[in-house]
């Protein structure tokens, strides 16, 4: 469903339209000649920290604007006050005004987006309900919990009921039960035509949402498809095995030996930890085995031997490796 | 016509929310406060000392002129001046004799002292700077931005809007704070208050120009405020020469002057307020708030939230 036009007068009747988008942050090159297009429905945008994601977001809710390149929203440039109609924004930030209460946002925010005052009750109460805070909305928002003002932000993105929806980490401190129903609620805007475009590191949340996935790394699209296609690349990605023994004399020649077999990708010795031999491979499963059988043939004493655990943040990084 | 019917909605619903809802907590409205106190109180010690110099204008339980009897006068004066020559030379004593008096009254140790000095050189751009930085500075600072930034209006319509949300405030307290210190004063104090504060309301509306500029578009914005109301309104403004006419006091001081003048008091000889005639001085100020409306309302529009994480 996603790919690049090369005619950019179709600019005016996709949702979303980038081409060859660059943005820098002083000398940090943000988003790199990216293009992109979307069509209604849910989107998800991978990446991991500093791939260019809320750069991005940001970009296309008009909050920054472009360097080289144009982005279009329904064919108007988003920066302009015609195109914040169009988006609806939920940011990864947690900035309020948090002597407010969470009513009392939403009604501000209304009036702000100069909607009809006599609309304002009935569509709040619908609001509020659809993002299950009606319970809480006198809630003043310093005493809010993360999650109550994740949700508060969708609620404001929603406001405007505009067709383009932008939510950055929208499942960050929701609880299980409201991550359903935030699945529930976004799979029931895109029966309404929608389109949605939601970042998030949590991959079996984007699993339940959709099966389209935009891939960022180091501001480029990298990868732009069906969800599946990240699993198996997650799936088959290498692990790195420390595998310690007792003396450090012939860790040299045990690297040999490690490195002859075939599923082994590389290895190396760390700094600072003597020892230590690093294995790197993508069947950790057949290396084991081998590595056992290679210390009982040449009588090496092996004092640990496991998987290195890795961050989420570098799991999602393997992702986006070339 | 979209644009000019979305910029009034957008200014309309810039007052709804924020007209009434300004903040009044914070650390630079108790120092304003603070300050008032302060020369409030030096203001009532002096009156009670009766150093204003109430006794040569008229001598307790003597019979003769008080001090509003000698601005009816003058104003009388001017009234009828140059209708009849009998009329006029009579008048014309008249008027000179009550211009005697309030030289020799109160009134023009007030100004001098407490309205050209502290209010004009100090008072007046730190009340300003507290209400004006804070209107887009405490968006800024909160980081709240976006929320103004993501409404389908124009970006000057949001600045329009905070900024005339927050010049009552302005007004307010500047205004409100000059008549305590009228009131402090006495009389004469009444009658500065009286006699001045229209210069002093479009001061007001100046440095709540320049100041709300600085908060929206500058970061530190609340340092730089007191800066500039340091450096060049208390010390620049004081400066003898040209230079003192870098600072919005200054043309405030011209319009005091000639008003001063009208009634034959000089305020302050050789300080060059005799150069810029009345409507000279409000076109100067007037001038320098739209200035920096215009140029606030330019680089506002082109501010991008990328501090904003």
């Amino acid at each position: 469903m996603m790919g690049v036009s090369s005619d950019s007068a179709r600019s005016d009747v996709v949702p979303l339209w980038c081409r060859k988008v660059s943005k820098w942050h002083g000398n940090f090159l943000g988003l790199n000649d990216l293009s992109l297009e979307l069509r209604p429905g849910i989107t998800a945008l991978l990446g991991s920290n500093g791939s260019g994601k809320s750069t991005l977001m940001n970009l296309i809710s008009g909050q920054l604007y472009p360097d080289s390149g144009s982005i279009h929203v329904f064919g108007i440039d988003p920066w302009t006050w015609q195109g914040k109609k169009l988006v609806g924004y939920s940011p990864d930030l947690d900035y309020f005004y948090h002597s407010w209460s969470i009513k009392e946002f939403l009604e501000r925010m209304a009036c702000l987006a100069c909607i009809e005052s006599k609309r304002v009750p009935s569509l709040l109460n619908e609001i509020l309900s659809v993002v299950g805070l009606l319970s809480v909305q006198t809630t003043l928002l310093r005493r809010c919990s993360l999650g109550m003002r994740q949700r508060a932000k969708i609620a404001h993105a929603i406001l405007m009921d505009p067709p383009l929806l932008i939510l950055d980490e929208p499942f960050r401190g929701i609880d299980p039960v409201g991550r359903r129903d935030l699945v529930q609620l976004l799979l029931n805007f895109q029966t309404l035509g929608k389109t949605i475009l939601v970042s998030s590191h949590e991959l079996e949340e984007i699993e339940k949402l959709t099966d389209q996935v935009v891939m960022l790394r180091s501001g480029r699209v990298v990868s732009a498809g069906p969800v599946s296609r990240a699993r198996d690349r997650l799936l088959n990605k290498p692990v790195e095995i420390a595998l310690e023994i007792q003396s450090n004399e012939r860790i040299r020649l045990l690297a040999q030996s490690v490195l002859s077999h075939s599923e082994v990708l590389g290895v190396r010795l760390p700094e600072g930890e003597k020892h230590v031999l690093m294995v790197l491979t993508r069947k950790p499963e057949h290396v084991f085995s081998h590595l056992v059988m290679m210390s009982i043939e040449n009588n090496f004493l092996i004092r640990r031997l496991e998987v290195v655990d890795e961050a989420p943040a570098e799991v999602m990084e393997s992702l986006f490796e070339g | 016509m979209e644009f000019v019917k979305s910029f009034i909605q957008g200014v309309k619903s810039q007052l709804a929310v924020h007209l009434f809802r300004a903040r009044v907590g914070h650390g630079l409205f108790w120092v304003s406060v603070g300050f008032l106190m302060l020369v409030a109180g030096v203001v009532v010690s002096v009156n009670l000392k009766n150093q204003w110099n109430y006794k040569m204008l008229k001598p307790r339980g003597q019979v003769g002129l008080n001090f509003k009897n000698s601005i009816e006068m003058i104003e009388a004066g001017s009234l009828v001046l140059g209708h009849n020559a009998g009329v006029s030379a009579v008048c014309s004593a008249v008027a000179s004799a009550g211009s005697g008096l309030l030289i020799q009254s109160g009134f023009p140790v007030f100004t001098k002292n407490i309205v050209f000095s502290v209010l004009l050189g100090f008072l007046l751009p730190l009340w300003c700077l507290t209400f004006a930085v804070e209107g887009l500075g405490a968006e800024r600072e909160g980081k709240t931005l976006f929320w103004l930034f993501s409404k389908p209006v124009p970006r000057s319509s949001i600045y329009i809007g905070k900024f005339l949300a927050i010049l009552p405030w302005v007004l307010i307290w500047s205004l409100g704070g000059f008549f305590i210190l009228a009131v402090c004063a006495g009389d004469c104090g009444l009658f500065a208050f009286k006699l001045f504060w229209q210069p002093i309301a479009l001061a007001s509306v100046t440095y709540a120009s320049v100041f709300f500029f600085m908060g929206a578009c500058l970061p530190r914005a609340s340092l730089i405020a007191l800066a500039y109301a340091f450096v060049v309104e208390t010390l620049l403004g004081s400066m003898p020469g040209s230079l003192k006419q870098l600072s919005v006091a200054f043309y405030a001081r011209c319009i005091m002057f000639q008003k001063s003048a009208e009634l034959g008091v000089v305020l302050e000889q050789g300080g060059g307020y005799g150069d810029f005639s009345e409507t000279m001085a409000i076109c100067f100020m007037m001038g320098i708030a739209s200035l920096f409306l215009v140029a606030g309302i330019f680089f506002f529009g082109k501010i991008e939230l990328r501090g904003q994480r």
